[in-house]
């Protein structure tokens, strides 16, 4: 299964965002979808109107994560935009209007079609379970290796 | 008996959901249940409870009236996925 990888590259990470807010995280990795012509360019916008009305940060094993994402008709091609944060910054937790969650890895996702990339998905919400594998790529201080923690993972049949 | 049918319902229906619905059908049948999993959207709700024996979600829902919620993360970070799942075994039952 190949699910993630396909959609990852070195070109769509961002090490270590310097942001203030879920909402300057999601600027910066849209931008970046954009700019690789991902996502037209209505989609950080909505990205960020959805954040607010149905948060994506979930609380893990290891470190705390969001899923960004938005319709697909703001998406040209399917990828995920991937950011590790030095500093966490709090995203509110999926489900809830209260509760917040501290995030240091961002997986921004441009999905055109859920069913079709439902093995994307898998792979990614696989990742989180293991919290060991979350703590390295946030460590990860190299696009490269982020990528490659990340296949190796998911060829390891763990994800 | 007749088949046990749940309902996973999401904010909008473009991520999560899909995902919550394979984990929950896998789950199940590694225990040894055979249901049906449908998707909606948290919206969906009111329209569509009646008719399900428990309802999955990931976001607040109201309007479930008497059908059972269980509202979890669980199907997607890991964390206490096997309490969750025999919460959901014991309320099919």
């Amino acid at each position: 299964m190949e699910g993630l990888t396909n959609y990852i590259s070195e070109d769509l990470v961002l090490i270590h965002i310097d942001a203030e807010d879920e909402f300057q995280c999601i600027d910066q990795l849209g931008e970046l979808l954009l700019k690789k012509g991902f996502v037209k360019d209505t989609y950080t916008q909505a990205v960020k109107d959805r954040e607010k009305i149905y948060p994506t940060g979930l609380s893990t094993n290891g470190v705390g994560v969001a899923i960004p994402h938005t319709d697909a008709v703001h998406v040209n091609a399917p990828a995920v935009a991937i950011g590790t944060l030095k500093q966490p910054v709090l995203f509110h937790l999926m489900g809830d209007d209260e509760l917040k969650v501290e995030v240091q890895l961002i997986f921004q996702l441009a999905i055109n079609d859920p069913s079709e990339q439902l093995e994307m998905l898998q792979s990614l919400v696989g990742l989180f379970s293991d919290g060991e594998l979350l703590k390295n790529i946030q460590q990860s201080e190299d696009p490269k290796k982020t990528i490659s923690l990340i296949r190796e993972a998911v060829s390891a049949g763990q994800c | 008996m007749a088949k046990k049918k749940v309902l996973v319902a999401c904010g909008t229906g473009i991520a999560t959901s899909t995902v919550v619905v394979n984990k929950v059908k896998e789950s199940l049948a590694a225990k040894g249940l055979d249901v049906s999993v449908d998707q909606c959207k948290a919206s969906e709700v009111p329209s569509k409870a009646a008719s399900y024996d428990l309802i999955i979600a990931t976001t607040p829902i109201t309007g479930a009236g008497d059908t059972p919620v269980i509202r979890t993360l669980s199907f997607l970070t890991g964390v206490g996925i096997d309490k969750d799942i025999e919460n959901i075994v014991e309320k099919l039952k």
